[in-house]
């Protein structure tokens, strides 16, 4: 019993969060650091190839398989894990941290998997434990998010097993391993994954559910659920030339709907569908430089956006809310966050001496070398596109921006300063210092990305995005926050869908209810008539009148036999 | 609702640190090789040019379709909407 549940990895966390809501406060948060530091140490020692396979009914399971691309992801997952105990060490509720490490042995369990069948089990405990970190979120719209998220989730996991099933029936087999995008289980697989990698079209969970879990709910979220299904596309699909260009819709699209959208958690999760629109690009590409560059980002992307979600969880918890339009100044009463979260949004707009830097650069590099140019040019523009959302616009001005009325707050609490500074210097030590992380990646394809004209561009492009808002202020043109709902994918299922259902649903209706209307008066007129002329002294009373009806009913009776028949 | 104040940047030293910034990465332009996989990307200042044009049509088109896509703030709140 003990050898399962130290030989599957995440397999520890999973179990052992069932332990966590009867622990006392200060115990719990111990007990939690040591699982994952045990989970850790055990994760990070297993090396590439297959270890634990099963057979459940005449199938073969890969319980357990490390491909070379899993160690930077699960060491990662491992990071985000423990500084998300950090992080929410303040808060009494028990729900939230149980839930999360439950969730996040889930996560680490599926990158391990090495089969579909395996896969599906994970890929669904993912969903029903992150759904409670959104359902302890404080605001009305939590519950009906939450349900959202949840069909979203579990049918991506349906679409999932329908895949399976399908590569089980073609004789492929359930190993998780590299599929033809273009057959009917193919497709399966790729829309289970291009689900929770917040593919276009299917990306309004994202931005629906995670702006509505409480603070520490946001910043597990944000770690776990798209990275997964990032290294999956990758294992499954990697070369498969149409990620390319939806990737680049993943980038490049979402920073409109940012750049109009006023709650900063929000504006949060669009940019973290533009970064995984990067990831997505880089498994497109599929050359060893673009999929180091994918993981690369990933590694540091979990940790720089999950450091932007701390930040402006800390705020929403200290001033009850994140709205741009409430927001200002708050350098001077959370100093500490402030410095933290520019640490963040400088490495989410690749600032060079931070992790973003070092790391969206491989992917980049690997489309130039490519030679995709409009690729490129929209990866720039997706860039500069940071630079408006991120570092301007949940950043500067809520942080160093003109003050509000009535704003009231304090510095963060202990636990989320650890978290942020930790996140921060996991962030410099990256961008600083690479070596380590490129050492861990799955290729040996390298990318000088310090080569002095490369950066001076890059410095370029940041300074003179940031002279363009400046620009725009001195003007007056630079739009101003609003409190606003800006409609996003989530509106086809919630307004579209229904709306269409109706407009179809009604004219069928009318003419139903007409024709049926129509029918009952003509049944209730013959009758009528019927019952009138059948009276002693009726029209019909005689003998020869029942000869008369029998055949008219007879008549009737064959009619209908032939309609029957017709029908 | 209060009539939203137009957003200024209003510090000054920031401003004077922007402008240091941008006027020495113009002139290291000069001094520095920028090697370019792409002919357009060569061209003397396109990454400064682009980064400024590229913010400016940014918030053009998000302006811009703001007003088919913005509705109000408790749009989903009612069960059908103000559509």
């Amino acid at each position: 019993m003990v050898d399962v549940l130290l030989s599957i990895p995440g397999l520890l966390l999973i179990v052992g969060a069932l332990l966590v809501p009867m622990l006392p406060h200060a115990p719990r948060q111990a007990y939690m650091l040591a699982l994952i530091a045990g989970s850790g140490y055990l994760t990070f020692g297993i090396e590439t190839g297959v270890h634990v396979t099963a057979t459940l009914g005449g199938l073969d399971l890969i319980l357990v398989r490390a491909e070379a691309m899993t160690k930077p992801f699960a060491l990662v997952f491992h990071l985000a894990a423990a500084l998300n105990v950090f992080y929410a060490m303040h808060d009494a509720n028990k729900s939230t941290p149980t839930a999360g490490l439950a969730y996040a042995g889930a996560a680490i369990a599926a990158l391990f998997a090495g089969d579909f069948l395996t896969l599906f089990l994970y890929w669904e405990l993912t969903a029903v434990t992150s759904v409670f970190l959104v359902l302890a979120g404080t605001g009305a719209r939590r519950l009906g998010a939450a349900m959202r998220y949840l069909l979203m989730q579990v049918g991506s996991g349906v679409v999932l097993l329908a895949g399976a099933v399908l590569l089980w029936r073609d004789g492929t087999g359930l190993t998780l391993q590299a599929l033809d995008a273009l057959t009917p289980a193919g497709l399966c697989v790729l829309l289970a994954f291009g689900i929770k990698a917040a593919f276009p079209l299917v990306n309004g969970w994202l931005q629906d559910a995670y702006p509505e879990a409480s603070p520490s709910g946001t910043v597990m979220l944000s770690a776990f659920t798209t990275k997964l299904a990032i290294y999956m596309l990758a294992i499954c699909f990697a070369g498969f030339t149409p990620l390319i260009y939806i990737g680049v819709a993943m980038a490049v699209l979402p920073i409109f709907f940012a750049a109009m959208e006023t709650d900063l958690r929000r504006v949060l999760a669009y940019s973290l569908n533009n970064q995984l629109g990067f990831m997505v690009i880089g498994i497109g590409i599929g050359t060893e430089l673009a999929l180091n560059g994918t993981v690369a980002h990933a590694f540091a992307s979990t940790i720089y956006q999950g450091l932007l979600f701390m930040a402006l969880g800390a705020v929403l918890h200290r001033t009850g809310t994140a709205k741009a339009t409430e927001l200002g100044a708050l350098a001077k009463s959370m100093p500490l966050t402030a410095i933290f979260c520019s640490v963040g949004a400088l490495s989410i707009i690749s600032f060079p001496l931070l992790s973003g830097f070092v790391t969206k650069s491989l992917t980049l590099g690997a489309v130039a070398k490519e030679g995709y140019f409009w690729v490129w040019l929209a990866m720039v523009f997706a860039t500069v596109g940071a630079v408006q959302h991120v570092f301007i616009k949940a950043v500067y001005l809520p942080f160093f921006g003109p003050s509000r009325k009535r704003l009231k707050a304090k510095e963060a609490p202990l636990g989320m300063l650890v978290a942020m500074g930790g996140a921060s210097a996991l962030c410099l030590g990256i961008g600083v210092y690479p070596e380590p992380l490129y050492a861990l990646l799955p290729y040996g394809a390298r990318y000088d990305v310090w080569k002095a004209g490369y950066v001076l561009g890059e410095l370029q492009l940041l300074v003179f995005a940031s002279l363009g808002f400046v620009v725009l202020s001195w003007r007056g043109v630079y739009p101003a926050p609003i409190d606003t709902t800006v409609l996003n994918t989530d509106y086809l299922f919630r307004r579209a869908l229904p709306r269409a259902t109706l407009a179809i649903a009604r004219p069928v209706l009318r003419v139903w209810f007409v024709v049926l209307g129509g029918l009952k008066r003509g049944v209730l007129q013959t009758l009528k008539i019927s019952e009138q002329a059948s009276r002693e002294s009726g029209l019909v009373s005689g003998i020869a009148s029942i000869g008369a009806a029998a055949g008219i009913f007879l008549a009737m009776f064959a009619l209908m036999l032939i309609l029957r028949q017709v029908m | 609702m209060a009539k939203p104040r137009p957003t200024k940047f209003t510090s000054a030293n920031g401003l004077r640190l922007l402008l240091a910034l941008a006027a020495f990465l113009l002139l290291a332009e000069v001094f520095v090789h920028r090697h370019a996989y792409f002919a357009l990307e060569a061209l003397p200042l396109f990454f400064a040019a682009f980064g400024f044009l590229a913010f400016l049509v940014l918030i053009a088109v998000s302006w811009l379709v703001a007003k088919w896509v913005t509705r109000s703030a408790d749009y989903y709140d009612t069960p059908e909407g103000d559509a």
